[in-house]
């Protein structure tokens, strides 16, 4: 059985607390967390959640390993740093996985409402995570050799054309309200991103983004298909309504694949301040976003199932 | 019943507003509602039956003064009866539990019917009767704690309780019209027969609230967190119980002793016949008319101070009076008549908001055994003043008055405990920024010094400098590898009664790595290190060098350093050095810079880049400068920069404050800009900013601006306690709610529609979204007027899936805006609404509650017609986009119509009949 940590270990926990959760908090965000995280000691073998169930409860874990099983699919493993639950939960769905410790593990335990909660109140740590995360997500999926999967988009479905005029601002709500980036999202926080939003057009041959480069804006492509190209010689091609760089168009940090028009393209800017802007006005655009990144990182939690790469990360 | 009318079905008749007033049961509850009134009807006949028989047998055989040791001896049998209850009660559950009780007492009412009249018989049935009334009302009410959430128990306990009443009076009605042909004791087995018929109707109900609140989904609240202590508010509800208890049998004393001195014994049946049914009576009337109409009126804490005053006027009457027997009567028939009725339904509701662990703990026990206790400890004090020839009416009289009192005046101060109790059932937690730590933990984050984990250490030292603990940090700690935990360690050590730094930070002068020389230059220099501060300058590192420059000029008295041919040189320097060498120089600055830095500053400040920007401001926050007021306004558009922006407009004061009043009102600034002022405002905490905030919201025309404007307001409110004008206030929180009430009214036909085609679904979003943005902003108004309280997690608990915690969130709106404040003119028809908002109702039945009913339009398609005429272009574009996709010639028309007077649609993608099919 868990066992809370006693009172007398309360430095311990709040050290757990800054080094597993603090990531981009404040002293007073740290407060915060402190106030939402249960710190547990808990033995090999012990059954965190079960499968189907909701998914209430996220676990960090600060020591040890959790083994997360699915029937007919690989286990993921969970290592120190890795945390357990929270794709399930950004998802907003109930557990796809029963999640088992491996070793005796000691565990952040946070009642995901609550986590919610902290991440909504507290918009300069979201969306610092959101950015991190996008990064950490994309810079895996390229290193990985099944990167061309991964980055790859579902493709065109055959949907009316625009090459002949201009994106009127209830067509662009319309499709952005499709877009997998922001399913669940409320339509006026959608709305006002379309508002934001600037029409762009390249030909084909176009660089759109350079490997290397910030980008200051966040582009959603709506017409057309690009190819991802990295320095390391990758070439992915990616078509249909969706991010252009895949969730890379999130990520703050120097981008990692140059991203070249193959026909006609239409694409949505934002500006990231605007982005920003929207997301803070509207935590269920931050939420859909959050949700976006959960299910590229189950895409890659699966293909390292797949691969037998040893540890998986339920989430970073 | 329902008629057909312009606004459609929606507008019920006068006869069934007349009724909804007095009954509000909704479909899904009548069920429930009527099984809980029919099971209490028939155990308040029964047991007014009963008592009939058993006062007239107990008084005839036995006499008033053995009512004493009556009363006495059924809290000794209370107390295993209790007992003998709670194992039932954990073997059977409470419905299982009143149900076998019902049995018995039916078995053991009809067996008194054989047993003989005499002096023990009397008693007997006296003790047994008191033992029903104890221990079934108390069971029954406790069940109809699982059965109804507090919502519900505020609408239907009072017609619940009408039903007891109607028991009771039909209970004395019969037993009066039975008197007539039977003998006293043939009343037992009609008493028997009504308990039958109430165990058979609550073994029917089977529908608990956990069942419904899991069927619903309720978000699970929080396990973890802070612990919130429950004390003061049951406490106090404890009391009041107590106090009840006492003076109902003193009052039931000196009721009983005055009629048993009235009347002759054959009379004496006949006139408590009599009197329950007048009791009875009037206790129905506060049911059917009276208790729901006074939930409404005096709020909870209004219903619980009724009874106590009127038995205080009571008490003090009696005493008046030297103890007549209208007087005694008149206290008695309150005390009968509201006790069961208004008292009992406030009891109910006050103990709603306590946790269903600690009710059950606390309130069984208080209510059964805790009852007879206090009924105990009142006999005895009754024995003791009869053993000294005192128990007259006038000194009795005089203990009900003074215990009367201490109720009424606990009732009267558990308005603030009530609130707090609610406030406590709807927030998850609460958040200690203090965190403190023991010896022992302060032992553990000290051992972390030494792991091998750097984020570890670094959180290790700032958990003791958070505690002011930095001395415990080692010297030798600056042996680290890591950059940041030298970093950290430096930042944490050098503080004036230190030196033990010193000799490790030498060290650090000739690391490899320039940030480590910088942050030993830093802190060397800032205790007059010279040779440190010459190392600097001959450092080739442009960074160091810059810190070295600007700490050989910090040791000089010269007045201005702009000129400076070191700081000139840094100045102009291009390329990665010279971004370099400026981004240290303002970096040193920003840390122990001074006034005559301000022009090196201005020169900087012409920079795009955003951390720099950042570390500028920061600089500016720690030497402020009006000259840097249009650098910073500029710059607030950059999220990145804009903390450290607002707290340097914050640092320059007075002109900043009036440059961003220019900035709010100017309609030319930046819309960036302009968004972003109302917060910075709010940053100033002062009476100033929230004057031109609130003055500022009440011309703003861009909505995003205004919530920005009210946003801060209420931040303002809440963190500086500063009093916004309160009218300003009403009159916001008036307009969210009547634009929420008016859009949802208008939205109604299209969010109850199943179209499912793309434009249809966007057009339902859409609408709800605005209809939650309204509420969102009328409960912002609301945080501002009361910044006391966390109103967000109100607005949560009432939007959310919990029906408990909404309830609860209702309860909560429902006490708090119970104040004059809500009654003046400006405030009309605000409480109505706002009460609205969290019950269980369907959109049309809320909007026709609020007399909003005529305003639903009757069709989808009228529904959509209007809202292609709404202001909100967004609004009208979804609603004109789906009109096109339905092509009614109507709304075909409406739309070509609009477009003629709105041509900017054509942006939005509504296009002219003309040009529509291209």
């Amino acid at each position: 059985m868990p066992s809370e940590r006693p009172d007398n270990d309360e430095g311990s926990r709040e050290l757990d607390v800054r080094v597993g959760l603090g990531m981009f908090a404040s002293e007073d965000q740290l407060a915060h967390l402190l106030a939402i995280a249960r710190q547990v000691d808990v033995p090999a073998g012990h059954v965190l959640y079960e499968s189907a169930r909701p998914a209430t409860t996220v676990f960090q874990v600060m020591s040890g390993e959790i083994a997360m099983h699915a029937p007919e699919a690989p286990s993921w493993r969970v290592a120190a740093g890795g945390t357990a639950g929270f794709v399930d939960f950004m998802q907003s769905r109930p557990h796809s996985r029963t999640a088992v410790t491996a070793t005796p593990a000691r565990l952040l335990e946070l009642d995901a409402a609550d986590y919610l909660e902290y991440l909504e109140d507290n918009f300069e740590v979201s969306h610092r995570m959101l950015s991190w995360l996008s990064h950490e997500v994309i810079a895996d999926a390229v290193a990985r050799p099944e990167a061309q999967l991964l980055l790859a988009s579902a493709g065109a479905a055959k949907l009316p054309s625009f090459a002949k005029v201009e994106l009127p601002t209830v067509e662009r709500l319309m499709i952005l309200s499709r877009m997998p980036a922001f399913r669940g999202a409320s339509t006026q926080g959608i709305a006002n991103l379309a508002q934001s939003a600037v029409e762009a057009r390249f030909g084909p041959g176009e660089v759109i983004v350079t490997a290397g480069s910030s980008a200051t804006v966040v582009s959603l492509l709506v017409e057309g298909a690009v190819e991802l190209q990295s320095p390391a010689g990758l070439r992915v091609k990616r078509a249909g309504r969706d991010f252009l760089a895949h969730v890379e168009e999130l990520s703050t940090a120097p981008r990692l694949n140059s991203v070249i028009a193959l026909s006609p393209l239409i694409v949505l800017q934002i500006e990231r301040e605007e982005l920003l802007d929207r997301l803070e006005e509207h935590a269920d655009l931050m939420m859909a976003m959050f949700a976006a990144i959960a299910r590229e990182q189950e895409k890659l939690n699966e293909v390292a199932g797949v691969s037998g790469i040893a540890v998986a990360t339920d989430w970073k | 019943m329902r008629v057909r009318t312009r606004s459609g079905w929606n507008a019920p008749t006068y006869n069934v507003v007349v009724l909804r007033r007095l009954f509000d049961i909704r479909p899904a509850e009548r069920a429930r509602a009527s099984q809980a009134a029919g099971a209490l009807f028939a155990i308040l006949a029964g047991f007014t039956i009963s008592e009939t028989a058993r006062d007239s047998l107990f008084l005839a055989s036995n006499g008033a003064k053995q009512l004493a040791l009556a009363y006495l001896a059924i809290a000794a049998i209370a107390m295993v009866a209790i007992a003998a209850n709670a194992w039932v009660v954990r073997r059977l559950g409470r419905r299982g539990a009143l149900i076998v009780t019902l049995v018995v007492a039916a078995t053991g009412t009809a067996a008194f019917y054989v047993i003989p009249r005499g002096s023990a018989a009397g008693l007997a049935l006296y003790l047994w009767t008191g033992l029903i009334g104890t221990v079934v009302v108390v069971q029954y009410w406790l069940l109809a704690g699982t059965r109804f959430t507090t919502a519900e128990a505020k609408r239907l306990y009072g017609p619940i309780a009408a039903s007891g009443a109607i028991g009771t009076l039909a209970g004395a009605l019969f037993a009066w019209r039975l008197l007539y042909d039977l003998e006293i004791e043939g009343l037992l087995l009609v008493a028997s027969g009504f308990y039958v018929v109430a165990a058979v109707l609550l073994a029917r109900d089977t529908e608990s609230v956990e069942s419904r609140l899991r069927s619903a989904e309720a978000r699970p609240r929080s396990k973890g967190g802070t612990k919130q202590p429950q004390g003061t508010y049951i406490r106090r509800v404890v009391l009041l119980t107590v106090c009840a208890t006492a003076v109902a049998l003193l009052a039931d004393w000196l009721f009983k002793s005055a009629a048993g001195a009235t009347f002759r014994t054959d009379e004496l049946a006949r006139f408590i016949a009599r009197y329950n049914g007048i009791v009875a009576a009037l206790s129905l009337v506060f049911q059917l008319i009276g208790t729901t109409w006074l939930v409404r009126r005096l709020g909870v804490l209004g219903m619980a101070m009724l009874l106590p005053s009127l038995l205080l006027i009571g008490g003090a009457a009696t005493v008046l009076t030297a103890g007549s027997f209208l007087a005694i009567g008149l206290t008695k028939g309150a005390d009968s008549s509201l006790r069961y009725s208004v008292n009992r339904v406030s009891t109910e509701l006050l103990w709603m908001p306590v946790p269903d662990r600690i009710r059950a703990s606390v309130r069984e026990p208080l209510e059964s055994a805790g009852t007879r206790l206090v009924q105990a400890l009142t006999a005895a004090l009754l024995l003791g003043l009869a053993t000294v020839g005192l128990a007259d009416a006038t000194l009795v009289a005089v203990i009900l008055a003074g215990i009367a009192l201490v109720w009424t005046v606990m009732a009267a101060g558990l308005r603030r405990h009530y609130l707090d109790q609610l406030r406590k059932s709807v927030n998850r937690r609460s958040i200690d920024p203090v965190h403190q730590l023991d010896v022992k933990a302060i032992e553990t984050v000290v051992a972390a010094l030494s792991s091998e984990d750097d984020r570890r250490v670094i959180a290790a030292i700032h958990i003791l400098v958070a505690r002011e603990r930095a001395n415990l940090i080692p010297p030798l700690i600056l042996r680290h590898d890591s950059i940041e935990v030298q970093r950290a360690a430096l930042e944490a050590m050098t503080t004036p009664e230190r030196t033990d730094w010193i000799p490790l930070t030498w060290r650090l002068l000739k690391a490899t790595d320039p940030r480590a020389r910088m942050l030993a230059l830093r802190a060397l220099a800032r205790v007059d290190d010279q040779t440190a501060i010459v190392a600097g300058l001959c450092d080739d590192d442009p960074g160091v060098m810059a810190h070295g420059v600007f700490w050989s000029l910090q040791q000089g008295t010269a007045a201005g350093v702009r000129d400076n041919p070191a700081v000139m040189a840094l100045l102009a320097e291009s390329g990665q050095r010279g971004d370099q060498a400026r981004n240290e120089l303002i970096e040193a600055i920003r840390v122990d810079g001074d006034k005559r830095w301000v022009d090196v500053m201005l020169d900087v400040a012409v920079t795009r880049d955003v951390a720099m920007i950042e570390r500028l401001a920061l600089a500016i926050e720690h030497v402020p400068d009006p000259r840097f007021i249009p650098f910073l306004m500029r710059r607030l558009e950059t999220r990145a920069a804009r903390p450290a922006v607002r707290r340097a407009l914050l640092a320059i004061g007075e002109p900043a404050l009036d440059a961003l009043e220019t900035a709010l009102v100017d309609p030319e600034t930046s819309k960036r800009v302009r968004l972003h002022v109302p917060s910075t405002l709010a940053a100033f905490g002062s009476s100033a900013a929230a004057e031109i905030l609130g003055r500022q919201l009440a011309n703003e025309r861009s909505g995003a601006v205004r919530y920005r404007l009210l946003r801060a307001l209420a931040r303002m409110a809440t963190q500086d306690e500063i009093i916004v004008d309160a009218r300003l206030l009403l009159a916001e929180l008036r307009l969210h709610l009547e634009e929420y009430g008016r859009l949802l009214a208008l939205a109604v036909p299209v969010l109850a529609d199943t179209d499912d085609r793309a434009s249809a679904i966007l057009l339902r979003g859409l609408l709800a979204d605005k209809v939650s943005q309204a509420l969102d902003r009328a409960f912002l108004a609301l945080q501002a007027l009361h910044p006391r309280e966390n109103m967000r997690e109100i607005e949560r608990a009432i939007k959310g899936d919990d029906q408990r915690a909404r309830d609860h969130g209702r309860e909560f709106l429902d006490t708090l805006t119970h104040t004059p404040f809500y009654t003046r003119s400006e405030a009309h028809g605000i409480r109505a609404r706002l009460l609205i908002l969290g019950e269980d109702l369907d959109a049309r039945e809320r909007m026709s509650r609020i007399g909003l009913g005529a305003d639903i339009p009757l069709t989808v398609a009228e529904s959509v017609g209007r809202l292609i005429r709404e202001g909100d272009r967004l609004i009208s574009a979804c609603a004109g986009y789906y009109a096109i996709e339905l092509g009614t010639p109507d709304l075909t028309a409406v739309v070509d119509e609009v477009i003629a007077v709105r041509p900017l649609f054509e942006p939005l993608g509504i296009y002219h009949r003309s040009t529509r099919a291209l």
